[in-house]
């Protein structure tokens, strides 16, 4: 049975203050107080601010315990200069090797958009990308769903790189929900389901949704499916606004019987 | 009737006799090893093993290129009574959340979940939980996927297996077929394969894309319903009866009663075609057709052609339907109408092409290779058997 590990997309959130963390936890105190509650974080800040060898190292003396996952910088998956990724990708390299060292990165999301379509142009620089990040533990989200394809699949399987299960809710459009196994490391991105704000809202809109106990119930039989062929499975809750993520996150441990003794520094 | 919700599962287990055989002797879950008939002059390879398949090795190949391939491969006799218990295991467990379930055998299962929702939740739901029990008891890690159709959920199994499970929503059945490699839409088997590689296409999306005129002219007079296979549009039924219990049935009633000889062999032509389509769409083959003839004066009488071997072509049906047309036509009246059912229906071993596409029959092929041979080597290098006995 594989290892499974349950946290949120993010931990620096002053809405959190309350219903998460104790009143009064100030923001240099999250990550340390976050490391007491679950055993990994999906870090999202790296997707809007490229991140640095200092700061990686600052973290890690936070959360000595905690296993990262970061999600890349939008350089190398939204607004691709052919310039200059490669050099955006040595520079994300740099600052995520500092937790692979450590042994403490569970994986680096490469997160597509919608607008990143399964084109011969597209598919090369994926694999270009895919090859300058090799080092790395890498997983896949595609939000355009000509991705989710035999072809695509056999390619991350022969490169050992999971393909990103996501809860999403179900309008058109969106990605067909897919669990397959294509790597040894399962990642699961859990974004709730609000229909009616997905498209044209703001991201705090979008992701204010609490999983209600008998959709966790199914989750949980997703990451079980997911934890057969697996030896590692990260499951990060999306649904962020108002501690919602933290919440369920905590829920979906105890269905999973996983993760009930988290210690920080 | 079409539906707009994905209610459909359908549950695929790949290489379904190497899979039972893990089941009954785990210690061969590291192995490779293939499943073939030891004792026939030619074996072929049945079912692989996963470590097998990553060798290279594959269903329908000679067993000594197997070994040539792998001289350490396991041969495993197939076990059709294990197969038997594990298919019955299988419609056991998705009895549970279902109760019109359609048993393909060989691992192969379809549940029509409309109606079930309150009581268990959405389709993808069951879809998941029958994935997790089928693990747990049998120990098989299967491919699921739910869809609004048998097609649609049958090309997102064949899309992600051996393992895993997908959801195809209602609506997206085009979008979802449309990257997908076109060997995966069933009825495309070697023949219409090889023509539409030949035409550069390699994804079932550029089939969808032909308007009736372009689908007529590549890939003749029934590619209308290969064009719509791949636009996701299939209106088949999950049919509950047991397989043997199957038919697909076809009738022609003439405008006025006949009795000319060429009329009657047409239509028999005509509506085997059909019979056959029909038969293919559903991956099936056939071992028996029977025909009843009904008579002007209001008698009727029979004809039944049982083959020797499973009837998967055109060709294949057409004449076992004349066959037993003629043991039915034993009387000297005009005839009303007739219908043809094929009967003792059985999964087709391999992807049977929807319908034989137009071009050189098979004998004009291999005339076309012995003249090409005999061009390049000289008259005497290939000449027939006969002849040589004769010199």
């Amino acid at each position: 049975m594989a290892r499974i590990l349950i946290g949120t997309s993010g931990y620096s959130y002053t809405e959190w203050v309350g219903p998460v963390y104790p009143e009064g936890t100030k923001p240099e105190m999250f990550l340390g107080t976050y490391a007491t509650l679950f055993p990994t974080v999906e870090l999202n800040f790296s997707y809007y601010r490229m991140p640095g060898v200092q700061q990686m190292h600052a973290m890690l003396c936070q959360a000595p315990a905690v296993n990262f996952s970061m999600k890349a910088h939008e350089s190398l998956t939204h607004t691709v200069d052919p310039s200059s990724w490669r050099s955006h990708a040595q520079e994300f390299l740099a600052a995520a090797s500092v937790l692979q060292k450590a042994g403490s990165l569970g994986a680096v999301l490469l997160q597509f958009p919608y607008s990143f379509h399964y084109d011969p142009d597209r598919r090369r620089y994926l694999d270009s990308l895919i090859g300058s990040l090799a080092e790395l533990p890498l997983a896949v989200e595609f939000r355009n769903g000509q991705w989710y394809n035999n072809r695509t699949i056999e390619a991350l399987r022969e490169r050992k790189i999971p393909l990103v299960s996501l809860d999403l809710p179900e309008i058109p459009g969106s990605p067909p929900m897919m669990d397959v196994s294509t790597s040894p490391l399962a990642y699961v991105r859990l974004h709730g389901r609000n229909k009616e704000t997905w498209w044209g809202s703001d991201a705090a809109s979008r992701y204010d949704y609490l999983y209600s106990d008998r959709e966790l119930e199914t989750l949980a039989e997703r990451i079980r499916g997911l934890a057969v062929a697996a030896q590692l499975v990260l499951v990060y809750f999306n649904n962020h606004r108002r501690g919602q993520a933290a919440r369920n996150a905590k829920a979906l441990q105890r269905l999973l019987g996983v993760g009930e003794h988290c210690h920080g520094t | 009737m079409e539906r707009e919700r994905a209610e459909i599962i359908h549950i695929n287990v790949t290489d379904f006799a190497a899979a039972v055989a893990v089941c009954t002797e785990p210690m061969l879950a590291r192995k490779a090893f293939i499943i073939a008939k030891e004792g026939s002059s030619r074996p072929v390879v049945i079912s692989v093993s996963p470590n097998a398949r990553d060798e290279g090795i594959h269903v329908g190949m000679p067993v000594a290129t197997a070994i040539r391939m792998l001289p350490s491969v396991t041969i495993i006799h197939p076990d059709s009574s294990a197969c038997a218990k594990a298919d019955a295991a299988l419609h056991e467990i998705a009895s549970h959340y279902c109760p019109t379930i359609q048993s393909d055998s060989g691992g192969h299962l379809f549940l029509d979940m409309q109606g079930t929702s309150r009581l268990f939740g959405p389709p993808v739901d069951c879809a998941v939980r029958i994935r997790n029990r089928i693990h747990e008891r049998l120990g098989m890690d299967i491919a699921v996927a739910v869809a609004s159709n048998k097609l649609v959920a049958k090309v997102g199994t064949r899309a992600i297996r051996p393992s895993g499970i997908a959801q195809v929503n209602g609506g997206e059945e085009a979008a979802f077929l449309a990257r997908q490699e076109v060997g995966l839409l069933p009825g495309v088997g070697p023949a219409i394969g090889r023509l539409l590689s030949v035409a550069g296409f390699s994804e079932i999306g550029q089939v969808a894309n032909l308007d009736d005129q372009q689908a007529l002219a590549l890939l003749g007079k029934r590619a209308i319903a290969l064009r719509n296979a791949a636009r996701g549009i299939d209106a088949s039924i999950v049919d509950p009866r047991r397989m043997d219990c199957r038919r697909i049935v076809k009738r022609v009633d003439f405008a006025e009663p006949a009795h000319d000889r060429d009329a009657i062999r047409a239509a028999v032509i005509s509506v085997a075609e059909d019979a056959g389509l029909a038969m293919r769409q559903e991956l099936m083959a056939c071992m028996v057709i029977h025909i009843v003839l009904f008579w002007a004066d209001g008698a009727t009488s029979e004809g039944l052609y049982r083959a020797r071997t499973p009837m998967v072509l055109d060709e294949e049906v057409m004449r076992g339907a004349w066959s037993a047309m003629e043991r039915a036509m034993s009387r000297r009246v005009r005839i009303r109408a007739f219908t043809i059912s094929l009967q003792e229906l059985s999964p087709a071993r391999r992807e049977p092409d929807l319908f034989t596409p137009e071009g050189p029959t098979r004998e004009e092929r291999l005339q076309q290779a012995v003249d090409a041979t005999r061009r390049r080597f000289g008259s005497v290098a290939l000449t027939h058997a006969a002849a040589v006995f004769h010199a």
